[in-house]
């Protein structure tokens, strides 16, 4: 099931009847994920913009700030939030031909 | 080429007096976008290169084997309706027959008559994306971004470093007016507030 969490529990075969272990859970849910969005020498500031506004729903000026971190920082994360969401994004991006990708929020 | 004139009523684009080396790099787009250069766009990573987990491994996998049949359909639909339109090119104002003989690549076409090529407003966004991914291609196979300094540079790079520099150059200028289009149809508000919902 997507998002679910899964925790393994096993019982200890050394320890007293009862006793439960509990590994760690297998996925870390509720991570959010963030849409990354990578300079390249080829797509224009005005087409990074429009792209962003049409994809994301932001105002002009967000979608300018954005881009400019793009544009100076070599990328920009402009969206972070469940991953199959963040996956969707990033599809419509390569879609428009921008270099984009999704990591863990904060990594 | 006379000139590039946008309809601001409809969106249409028209390309007044077209030449024959204009019409052959446009009717190279296909063979152009799809030469070396052309995977960055066509089969994109949707994750960090130096991620090499297994849940970056299993997204790429994915990702090949669903996202990237459904781009490369996308983006030959593009370079299609491009070619329709340029198909379906009138002659131009100075009215004479095209002489057809474009000639190998590298060779110059016999220069004969204009035309004038339609770009109905539904497709003005399929050339925009055809003539990225010609220059998307030529930059990553040439690596055409670097500043030409002095100008007379040029002419100490390759004639094939020359020719992709040109077709490059001219598909960008073909750009501007479609961009033009696409910001004052794109139907977004023209103001700094976010509609987003994600905000």
């Amino acid at each position: 099931m997507p998002g679910a969490q899964i925790m393994c529990i096993a019982i200890d075969p050394q320890g007293e009847p009862g006793t439960v272990v509990l590994d760690a859970p297998r996925t870390r849910t509720g991570v959010p994920w963030s849409v990354i969005i990578h300079d390249d020498p080829v797509n224009t500031i005005d087409y990074v913009v429009l792209t962003i506004r049409r994809i994301f729903g932001y105002g002009k000026d967000k979608a300018f700030k954005l881009t400019m971190e793009v544009h100076h920082k070599g990328r920009s994360a402009v969206w972070a939030g469940a991953k199959e969401k963040a996956e969707m994004f990033v599809h419509q991006l390569h879609a428009a031909q921008l270099q984009a990708s999704l990591e863990r929020a904060g990594e | 080429m006379k000139s590039i004139q946008i309809n601001l009523e409809n969106g249409d684009v028209e390309l007044i007096g077209m030449d024959a080396i204009e019409l052959a790099m446009l009717e190279r787009l296909s063979g152009v976008s799809r030469d070396k250069g052309s995977d960055r766009f066509l089969q994109p990573d949707p994750m960090d290169p130096g991620d090499d987990s297994p849940e970056a491994r299993d997204l790429r996998d994915d990702w090949m084997n669903l996202v990237v049949p459904e781009l490369l359909d996308h983006f030959d639909a593009q370079i299609s309706k491009v070619a329709a339109d340029l198909d379906a090119r009138v002659p131009g104002e100075c009215g004479d027959e095209f002489l057809v003989g474009f000639g190998d690549h590298g060779e110059l076409p016999e220069l004969g008559g204009h035309c004038n090529v339609r770009i109905p407003r539904e497709h003005v966004e399929d050339w925009y994306g055809a003539l990225n991914q010609a220059r998307l291609a030529l930059d990553a196979r040439y690596d055409l971004s670097g500043e030409i300094e002095p100008v007379g540079a040029l002419e100490t790079q390759s004639p094939a470093w020359r020719q992709a520099w040109f077709h490059s150059r001219f598909y960008g200028m073909l750009q501007m007016p479609l961009m033009e289009v696409m910001q004052r149809f794109s139907g977004l508000p023209d103001d700094g507030e976010s509609r987003s919902p994600f905000d």
